[in-house]
């Protein structure tokens, strides 16, 4: 409940329109009800005409009927703009939660997103929203008109026969019981369901995707086998789950019918002979066929809005479930947000980078880096080894302040990173990680992402440094070829080649690199290797290396185990030391 | 449609049953209100209790009757259609088990895991929606209109003919919502694969400081998103108003005309009341097959992608004739092989290649990407078939075999490690599922998978998660690895399969592969040098062509494409050796 007060925000911001869609849906629930008791009224008329044997009452008649149209046209016009509101409302609230969550995301801080599983945040801003915005939309003034409607329906039957009003009061709750309990039944089967379609689904990915050892192992048979128990399961729970379904409105229905037919005969016997007298109360008049009919109507028709509250406070309970944890992450803790330190003029670095005192642990109480301190010349290059998990991306992740440090400082041509904002501080870097990220955009607008309003000109000589300019322009339609969403019409290499030009785009001062380690082509990787070397020069550069030539050729090597530097300096000084460096630099070479 | 008639053919006892609970719907829905009409226009028949109750009786019969139709009905369809769909699926699986790699690479791995998840069930929820709705509509219509004609020609005109407005108009508004909401489900595909994006860049973005440049990304999706949106449901908003008109419209009609009818005694009050129910029912019955028939659309795309598979014939075909088994030796021999994809014309993977293997020997394969190198060992299983020359297996063409007896004499280990969702025995099984544990215990040692094993809580009947996830990539290999020496065959493929394993691990693996495997052929597909050098034979591919063969010495004085590989990784030391 707590969760929704949240959500009225988003609504309650387009007020005149919701209130607007909330009368008008009154309007409407209240014209359609008002049909069955309007019927009524014309049929107990000709009845009694008949009866009395006196003429029709024509004039009546019309005039009742004239109230129908009148009732039928506020109906469709009140229903149609209750929903045009409403829509509107809805789908501006939506808009207005994803921009929410969309700026949010850029406001957490890099932890965040380490911390916690991304297909759980995935999960969050992208099915949860939907939940809760078909939730909105399909729900919520369906379950409102669906009361409306009931609560109408019982009004109206109280106006003509207290009797009929009363007997309502008890059919409604009873099958709106029923109905639910019944429900509930099927629901477990569904999940089993789901969860048998999953085990399908995973089976034929596995089955399908490895068909060649399937095939080479002669395993056909055994894996038919497998897959006929799996359908003939779903077969059995999708028989009983639809089973248990299809059998509630049968139901439903027979249990309206039978307090159809008793109301009827008891109306039949007694009522309708003489007045319906409890303690001197007049509960029902005589003869009254007309209210007959409309509460026979108004049962017929209540089955539709108590099924509709039953399976949508199932879409309701499942929203609210996902609200909440869209709502934990709007709620998610962001990161500090700085201004720009006026006192330093970027373009005049030059790129030296200190390490004074670095203390750095992921959380206080488990510290990976006790003192760490390391002076790096300005267009030095550094090569950063260790075993795998020895936290090279902490590095990273304290130079492009993803992370910062617990004490000591990290500083940039004498400037204190902290002191500056975030954003300054970055443009100083060019980056290059071993996933080569790409968005789905033209090529030319991946390498311009690596500055702001990159020119045409800037973009090409850094796919020119990146040796990448010549196979772009093999491509269809050269820089204007559109990255498609998963990337994969270009091979894997050449998406490095262009992350490495869109490190470069910017010109920056520092660089950071990620040696690829997956196989790619040879060929390939030696174009990779030189396009890095030719990065690299006139910059303070970070690579993270795995090949040999290239951490003997670094003018420092930093030494990573456990999340720390545990040596630095050249290669020659390293292997004299006869530490770690020396040891993993053995292993490789005895092979 | 007539692959799924050929499927509901076979089940046509539930498809009477199912017809003969249709009649359950008309009982209950016209049947009570002709009853209630009956005692209306009777007027009670004066108070009499007797005709009241048999009245009541009639209803009781109509409701319990019309209740076990529908319970019939229900079962019928619920189990028709859950039949169909497992027949469909297990169809489907035979059929795609044997189609080639070609195949799967024409159709893609995830539309066929379409085909046989989604699909089906998509035609399971239209066959249930469409046996219930497509047998009752109609007959409700009819019996409807029966009953409207039998009371009174005019008003049953009037009525009958505005009906057809609903089905039209439910009709043409689904249709456009249908469109609309494909726009609309690729707009959410679009804002959920930039939220993806947001994600996984998340270092890129912050880095390059353009979290505002994906906010105005986003925007303009969330835009188009919203705006699709609202013109969907407005669209959809239609449906209720313009049943509502119609339905008001008939009934101002209607008892404007019926009690003209009535006052001048051709038509009793009783009558009009079960004129009224039965219009309701019958446009009713309008708006739903409206609805059911809207989603054939989809129901069609599902049957055709599924007989498009039916209809396609694998690439690879057995010879039914061919040679059950032969003396298992491990004789090679590559006879000018060219192979190309597709149905030859494009351009050739692999040009006039020529080679034997024999028992005992290591032969390897280098090369760039592109060069073919896996292409070719996927030839001698049959994985493809060569476009010219021939494959001799122990002097047979592989053609002229029965696939299984060709596959019988090879033991592959793939380039991707891949495992199945399942304990490590069964994984190991799969080279033989007649394997005693001391010959999965032996593999596993040879393969230098006991340690790790041993180290697991469960050991060989730890259960690997789908894909083996739960493992890291160089466990995974060794398994692979292991798997294959379970199946104990005469010739052993291994398509770059030492990658994930580390210096030691290889080099010891390698160590008891040749002691274990020393009178077997070995097929070794390598990237990296390292892995080859030892070999009898290398073979050098360069776009599709061998542009070399002999030992890892050899080919470093002489070639010059091995030894532009062997520069990139190897260090001067290494090269000298």
């Amino acid at each position: 409940m707590k969760d929704i007060k949240r959500l009225l925000p988003y609504m309650t911001k387009y007020k005149l329109k919701l209130n607007l869609s909330i009368f008008l849906t009154i309007l409407y629930t209240f014209a359609r009800s008002a049909q069955p008791f309007l019927i009524g009224l014309i049929i107990s008329e000709l009845v009694a005409n008949v009866l009395g044997n006196t003429p029709i009452n024509l004039h009546y008649i019309m005039i009742i009927t004239i109230i129908i149209a009148v009732c039928g046209i506020t109906d469709a016009i009140s229903d149609y703009c209750a929903n045009y509101f409403l829509i509107d409302v809805i789908q501006k609230g939506m808009y207005d939660i994803r921009s929410d969550i969309q700026k949010k995301l850029n406001k957490l801080p890099v932890s965040f997103f380490d911390t916690h599983k991304q297909g759980d945040i995935l999960g969050r801003i992208t099915t949860d929203v939907d939940v809760v915005s078909v939730a909105l939309q399909q729900g919520i003034i369906k379950i409102f008109a669906a009361f409306l409607t009931l609560f109408f329906s019982i009004v109206f039957m109280f106006i003509r026969s207290t009797f009929f009003g009363l007997l309502a009061l008890i059919i409604f709750p009873t099958v709106y019981i029923i109905y639910q309990k019944l429900f509930k039944r099927a629901q477990p089967k569904f999940m089993k369901l789901q969860n048998e379609l999953g085990r399908l689904n995973s089976f034929t990915t596995e089955t399908f995707s490895s068909h060649d050892v399937v095939q080479l192992f002669n395993q056909e048979a055994h894996m038919q086998e497998k897959f006929n128990e799996i359908t003939e399961s779903i077969q059995e729970t999708g028989f009983k789950s639809n089973f248990n379904s299809s059998v509630i409105n049968p139901l439903l229905s027979s249990i309206l019918n039978l307090a159809y037919i008793l109301i009827f005969l008891v109306m039949g016997i007694t009522v309708l002979r003489n007045p319906l007298v409890i303690g001197g109360f007049v509960l029902s008049a005589a003869l009254d066929i007309g209210a007959l009919q409309s509460f026979i109507q108004y049962i017929w028709q209540f089955s539709s809005p108590i099924r509709d509250i039953t399976q949508l406070s199932n879409v309701i309970q499942a929203a609210i479930a996902s609200l909440s944890r869209v709502l934990e992450l709007l709620d998610a803790k962001e990161e500090k947000q700085q201004v720009d330190n006026p006192d330093i003029t970027l373009s005049d670095m030059t790129g030296q980078v200190t390490f004074n005192h670095v203390k750095f642990g992921y959380s206080p109480d488990k510290i990976l880096m006790q003192d760490v301190n390391i002076d790096i010349a300005p267009g030095s290059m550094v090569a950063v080894v260790g075993p795998t998990g020895a936290g090279k991306t902490t590095l990273i992740n304290l130079l492009m302040r993803f992370y910062d440090i617990n004490a000591g400082s990290i500083c940039i041509d004498n400037v204190d990173i902290k002191t500056m904002s975030k954003p300054q501080e970055r443009s100083l870097f060019g980056m290059v990680l071993q996933d080569p990220w790409l968005y789905a955009a033209s090529v030319a607008d991946n390498i311009a992402f690596g500055t702001d309003n990159a020119e045409r000109a800037q973009i090409i000589a850094a796919a020119k440094i990146a040796n990448v300019d010549h196979y772009i322009r093999t491509l269809p339609e050269g820089y204007e070829t559109f990255i498609n969403k998963e990337s994969s019409n270009v091979s894997q290499g050449q998406k490095q080649l262009i992350t490495i030009a869109r490190a470069l785009v910017g010109d920056p001062k520092i660089l950071i690199l990620d040696e690829a380690t997956s196989s790619v082509d040879t060929r390939l990787e030696l174009m990779i290797q030189s396009a890095m070397e030719k990065a690299m020069e006139n910059r303070t550069s970070f690579i993270i290396a795995h090949r040999l030539s290239t951490i003997r050729n670094a003018d420092l090597i930093l030494v990573m185990n456990q999340g720390s530097i545990v040596e630095h300096g050249t290669h020659d000084d390293l292997l004299l030391q006869d530490g770690m460096y020396s040891s993993i630099y053995q292993s490789q070479f005895d092979s | 449609m007539a692959l799924i008639l050929k499927y509901l053919w076979r089940y046509k006892r539930f498809l009477l049953l199912n017809l003969i609970g249709a009649f359950g719907f008309i009982v209950i829905e016209l049947g009570i209100p002709t009853l209630l009409a009956q005692g209306i226009s009777n007027n009670f028949d004066g108070r009499n209790p007797a005709y009241m109750t048999t009245l009541a009786v009639k209803m009781l019969i109509c409701a319990v009757v019309g209740l076990i139709l529908l319970l019939i009905m229900a079962y019928a369809i619920d189990r028709v259609t859950s039949l169909i769909v497992r027949d469909i699926r297990n169809d489907l699986f035979t059929h795609i088990q044997r189609f080639s790699a070609d195949d799967y690479e024409r159709f893609g791995v995830s539309r066929l895991i379409t085909n046989t998840g989604n699909d089906a069930y998509m035609i399971m929820q239209f066959l249930t929606l469409i046996l219930r709705t497509g047998f009752i509509a109609p007959l409700m219509l009819t019996s409807a209109f029966v009953l409207i004609f039998r009371q009174n020609v005019p008003l049953a005109l009037i009525s009958i003919g505005m009906t057809p407005i609903i089905f039209i108009a439910v009709y043409f508004i689904n249709k456009r919502v249908h469109r609309l909401s494909a726009k609309q489900q690729k707009g959410l595909d679009n804002i959920n694969q930039n939220m993806r994006e947001n994600l996984t860049g998340l270092r890129v973005i912050r880095a390059f400081n353009k979290e505002s440049f994906q906010t105005n990304r986003f925007a303009e999706l969330n835009m188009t998103y919203r705006h699709i949106s609202d013109e969907m449901y407005q669209k959809l908003a239609f449906i209720s108003p313009i049943f509502s008109v119609v339905f008001c419209t008939i009934l101002v009609l209607v008892i404007n005309l019926g009690s003209l009818y009535i006052s001048r005694g051709e038509l009793s009050v009783g009558s009009l009341s079960g004129f009224i129910e039965y219009i309701f029912h019958a446009l009713f019955s309008f708006l739903m097959l409206g609805n059911v028939l809207i989603l054939y659309p989809r129901f069609e795309v599902s049957t055709s992608r599924i007989q498009e598979i039916f209809n396609t014939k694998p690439t690879i075909l057995e010879n039914p004739d061919g040679v059950q088994s032969n003396e298992h030796i491990g004789h090679i021999a590559f006879d000018h092989v060219s192979f190309s994809y597709g149905d030859g014309s494009e351009e050739r993977v692999l040009d006039d290649i020529s080679f034997t293997a024999e028992p005992g020997q290591v032969i390897a394969f280098i090369g760039s990407t592109g060069s073919g190198k896996s292409t070719l060992a996927r030839l001698i299983p049959r994985l493809f078939d060569v476009s010219q020359g021939k494959i001799l297996i122990d002097g047979v063409d592989a053609r002229d075999y029965q696939l299984q007896a060709l596959r019988k004499k090879i033991s592959y280990v793939p380039q991707k490690a891949t495992l199945f969702a399942g304990t490590i025995r069964e994984n190991l099984l799969f080279g033989d599922q007649s394997a005693t544990d001391e010959a999965l215990a032996s593999a596993v040692e040879i393969a230098q998978a006991k340690a790790f094993i041993d180290s697991l809580p469960e050991q060989y009947d730890t259960v690997l998660a789908e894909g083996g996830s739960n493992l890291s990539g160089g466990q995974k290999q060794r398994l692979c690895i292991a798997r294959a020496l379970v199946k104990k065959a005469p010739i052993y493929l291994f398509d770059d399969s030492f990658s994930a394993l580390d210096y030691k691990t290889d080099a010891n693996l390698r160590r008891r592969l040749n002691q274990e495997l020393a009178t077997t052929t070995m097929i070794i597909v390598a990237q990296r040098i390292s892995t080859i050098r030892n070999a009898d034979k290398i073979i050098v591919l360069n776009e599709g062509q061998i542009v070399g063969t002999g030992t890892h010495r050899e080919l470093l004085s002489t070639n010059a494409v091995y030894r532009e590989i062997a520069k990139s990784q190897l260090t001067e030391e290494e090269l000298a050796i």
